[in-house]
């Protein structure tokens, strides 16, 4: 069963927050630049910042995700409309009564 | 998610520090300690955008039944809040691991001037400084050296030895400071040393047995440095035993020609008696002290040569040394 979007412009607003962080997380993350110089240690911190670099990338995905969720309940609602509006004229069209 | 564990950390040995008697490595060569820097300013913005989107995730999962309702809902809801969570931890980490990298970053710039202070040091002792090393002073002295020569030597090998401490000492200091590290990224982003693949170098094999015959010569001159100074302080004590008798002496003078009474003069015999003891004790102390210094000196004759003739056999000259990181 889809979610029921009852306030719909308070759904569009979290959504797009949603989007929003999620596009600055990922261009966050193509700004990662792991030092080339060595230094004691070095391949361990690049290593332990990958992993983190990668946790990143799933909290951009299932960001991603929930507001894609979020859209779809959006949208139900709006086809929900359209169709109501298109049952309601074709049973005015059998009742004979001009839409 | 990443999950970290709280396991009592292990440090792990990194490659061994300067040897006695090796030349002195002076260069900083690492990392320019301003990427490092960069590093930790990316960590941190990463870090302000997870918790962006943990903010954007918590006010989904906040959002009220009168906007958003049904069991659907409430599963989405729920999914956003586990999000959110885990974000937020993400953020947590992120945060402390780009402050472990800024503090690494004040850790290699601190050794890179210690490392020039130690350059600064071994000119202004006169050292030679070459190849970026700090080279330990000849270590053979002639038979009949002058006691010039031999001063000069002397405080070469102490110009040395102070150039030592401070390169063990930089040493040590950096790799305390970078245990730090080393403890944030078991803590933050739950990788290990012994567990996830250490950086470590090894000195080549076949250089060891020649290196410990120059940390032996090495040794033997500081020892006859160290046996010279005990000298010196043996016959200074010497001295001040010899003063406090011949004043003793002058008072008892004093005491019979101005007639004074025969217990003063008796107590007074007593006092140069003791004095005269103390003197005894000082000059044999001395005399097994200039000995001592003698033999050291001859020891460390003996294991110089012993180094001049592996270095001639082997034909390597000590600017061979394997590099060592310091």
């Amino acid at each position: 069963m889809r979610p029921i979007a009852i306030n719909q412009g308070a759904l569009r607003g979290a959504r797009a927050e949603l989007e929003s962080a999620c596009a600055d997380l990922r261009a966050a993350l193509e700004e990662v630049d792991h030092p080339r110089e060595d230094f004691p240690w070095r391949d361990l911190l690049v290593a332990g910042v990958r992993g983190l670099v990668d946790d990143a990338g799933q909290v951009a995905r299932r960001c991603g995700s929930i507001a894609g969720a979020m859209d779809d309940s959006v949208l139900d609602f709006d086809q929900l409309d359209v169709m109501v509006g298109r049952a309601a004229e074709v049973a005015a069209r059998l009742d004979g009564v001009a839409p | 998610m990443r999950a970290v564990t709280t396991e009592p950390f292990a440090a792990v040995e990194e490659e061994p520090g300067p040897r006695f008697g090796d030349p002195i490595g002076c260069a900083y060569h690492w990392v320019d300690p301003a990427e490092v820097d960069d590093y930790g300013a990316v960590l941190r913005r990463l870090a302000g955008r997870v918790e962006l989107a943990a903010d954007a995730l918590a006010r989904t999962a906040g959002m009220p039944e009168d906007d958003f309702a049904g069991e659907a809902a409430d599963a989405l809801r729920g999914r956003a809040q586990t999000r959110h969570q885990e974000a937020a931890a993400l953020h947590e980490h992120l945060r402390g691991l780009g402050r472990a990298v800024d503090a690494h970053a004040d850790v290699l710039r601190a050794h890179r001037e210690g490392l020039h202070d130690l350059r600064a040091l071994a000119e202004s002792r006169g050292l030679e400084v070459r190849d970026h090393r700090v080279w330990p002073p000849v270590s053979t002295l002639p038979g009949d050296a002058t006691q010039d020569r031999v001063d000069a030597w002397q405080d070469d090998w102490r110009a040395y030895q102070a150039c030592f401490d401070l390169a063990v000492e930089l040493r040590e200091t950096r790799r305390e400071r970078t245990r730090d590290l080393v403890r944030a990224l078991a803590e933050h982003a739950g990788v290990r040393p012994e567990r996830d693949g250490a950086h470590l170098v090894l000195p080549a094999r076949g250089q060891v047995s020649f290196g410990r015959l120059r940390e032996r010569a090495a040794e033997e001159a500081m020892e006859a440095v160290r046996a010279d100074e005990a000298a010196d302080a043996a016959r200074a004590h010497l001295a001040v035993a010899r003063r406090s008798e011949l004043a003793a002496l002058d008072t008892l003078e004093q005491l019979l020609a101005s007639g004074a009474p025969a217990e003063d003069v008796q107590a007074q015999i007593a006092a140069v008696a003791v004095l005269r003891d103390d003197t005894d004790r000082a000059g044999r102390a001395a005399e097994q002290a200039d000995a001592t210094a003698a033999t050291e000196q001859a020891q460390a004759a003996r294991a110089a040569r012993h180094l001049h003739a592996a270095e001639g056999r082997d034909g390597a000259s000590a600017s061979s040394a394997h590099e060592r990181t310091h």
